[in-house]
Formats: structure tokens, C-alpha cells, sequence
């Protein structure tokens, strides 16, 4: 799995790809450790090439977005597709964030 | 095709993941199935090594049965009896502040999967998982 960061203004647009299962979920804790270290607290997770997520994915995606809620920002998504989307539906997390088609929908919130 | 045995510690599920997913493919399984596979085997082997053994040492052993347009897989482990398709429904109509986290994985094998039973036989805990396509 790897993290792009890219700053647009005060928003930081973290673009995940690869897999996030039980044995990566430690790593999107340790980004989201740093995100709130350096006072990013407006999160757009782009997820439109995240290939594979599982419950223990979703355990840190909300992990996240309650301590980013602590800290008066937030998460919210865009580009999910395949299978990662069947599993934010079936979850009921896409009902439960924002969630955008894509990148520039994200943006213009 | 012979069962594959591994020690029930997460390192392992690269291997058991591969082992499911190569068989599938040989068996014809398309990708919308393939990728339901791969998440339900991570669910159900991560719930074993978390839980089934409290010594935490013990093996998971997993056999796939491919039969015309069915795939099952059936895993099996020698600890606690567990029945892992007795688990209540996650409330999905919660905030982000209520809702607790956990509770998902075992919740997933039983929505993505098309069949499924478990069975304790003598000290050992069986669990069969079925996809149709």
C-alpha cells in the first residue's frame, strides 16, 4: 500500500493505492498519527486506486475519522470503484461519510 | 488438489489467500467473485488468529472444492468451538461518533457469500463458505 500527499489549500487529498487488509491497517494508522501531527485535519482520501479493503481497513478508516472529528476536521472520499465500493455499501459507510465520484467533485465539496 | 496447512498467525495469510485465489481462478471464478473470495478468506483466517486459540498456537487448514458453477472453501481450526456465523448485525444507521468500531469482518462472510455452514466435529471447528457463479 502507499499514501501520495498533495496539499490544495487547506485540505490535504491523500491518495491511497494498493491493498488495505489486516496486515497494511497499521500503516493508514501511522498516516493518519502524522496527518494530525502536522495539523492536517481536512482529509480527501482519493481511493480510486485502492484494489482490495477489508473490515480491518474500515476499522482504521473510522479509527481516523473519529479522531480527525476530535479535532474539528474531518474525512471524506472520492473514486471508489469495484469491489471497495461494494464494501463501503454493504457496510454502510457510504452512508456514513462523504463520498464523491471523483477527485475534482471532492474538491468542490 | 490437497488442503493447505498453516500456523493460524497473520504472516500466513498471504499464503492461505494465494492458495484460495489460485484455486479459484483455476476453477474459472470470475473477478467480482474472486475479489468477494479474497475478502471473506482474510475475515474468516484474521477471526482464527485472533481468537481460536488461546495459547495462540494452532493451525488453520483450508480445502476448496470447485463442483461445476460452485467454489466452497471449507477452513478449519482445532480451537474454542465457534460459531462464526452467529454474530449479530453491525448497526449501520450510526454516526461516525456512535458507531463503534469492529464488528464488520465476520458480518462480511456472511453477506458475500452465496452458501455457508459450520459444523463442530469433534475438537474441531469447520466452516464451509460457497459462491455461486
Amino acid at each position: 500500500m502507499e499514501f501520495t500527499n498533495t496539499k490544495n489549500g487547506d485540505k490535504l487529498v491523500v491518495a491511497v493505492t494498493g491493498r488495505l487488509d489486516a496486515v497494511t491497517a497499521p500503516e493508514f494508522d501511522t498516516q493518519c498519527k502524522s496527518w494530525l501531527n502536522d495539523g492536517e485535519n481536512r482529509i480527501i482520501a482519493d481511493l480510486s486506486n485502492l484494489e482490495y479493503i477489508s473490515s480491518a481497513g474500515l476499522r482504521s478508516i473510522l479509527s481516523a475519522a473519529k479522531q480527525l472529528k476530535t479535532a474539528k476536521g474531518e474525512i471524506i472520499f472520492c473514486g471508489l470503484n469495484g469491489m471497495v465500493e461494494e464494501v463501503f455499501t454493504v457496510s454502510g459507510f457510504a452512508s456514513m461519510f462523504a463520498m464523491y465520484p471523483t477527485l475534482d467533485d471532492a474538491l468542490a465539496g | 488438489m490437497p488442503a493447505l496447512t498453516a500456523p493460524a498467525v497473520l504472516d500466513s495469510l498471504p499464503l492461505v489467500r494465494d492458495y484460495a485465489m489460485s484455486r479459484a481462478r483455476e476453477a474459472g471464478v470470475p473477478d467480482q467473485v474472486l475479489s468477494r473470495l479474497d475478502l471473506v478468506i482474510e475475515e474468516v483466517f484474521v477471526n482464527v488468529t485472533n481468537h481460536a486459540y488461546d495459547d495462540g498456537n494452532g493451525d488453520v487448514e483450508i480445502e476448496c472444492a470447485p463442483s461445476g458453477r460452485k467454489f466452497c472453501c471449507t477452513i478449519r481450526d482445532t480451537g474454542s468451538p465457534f460459531n462464526p456465523l452467529d454474530t449479530p448485525q453491525p448497526a449501520k444507521d450510526q454516526d461516525i461518533d456512535q458507531r463503534p468500531i469492529g464488528g464488520l469482518g465476520l458480518f462480511f462472510v456472511s453477506e458475500m457469500t452465496d452458501d455457508r455452514s459450520y459444523e463442530r466435529r469433534g475438537d474441531t471447528n469447520e466452516l464451509t463458505l460457497c459462491f455461486f457463479f
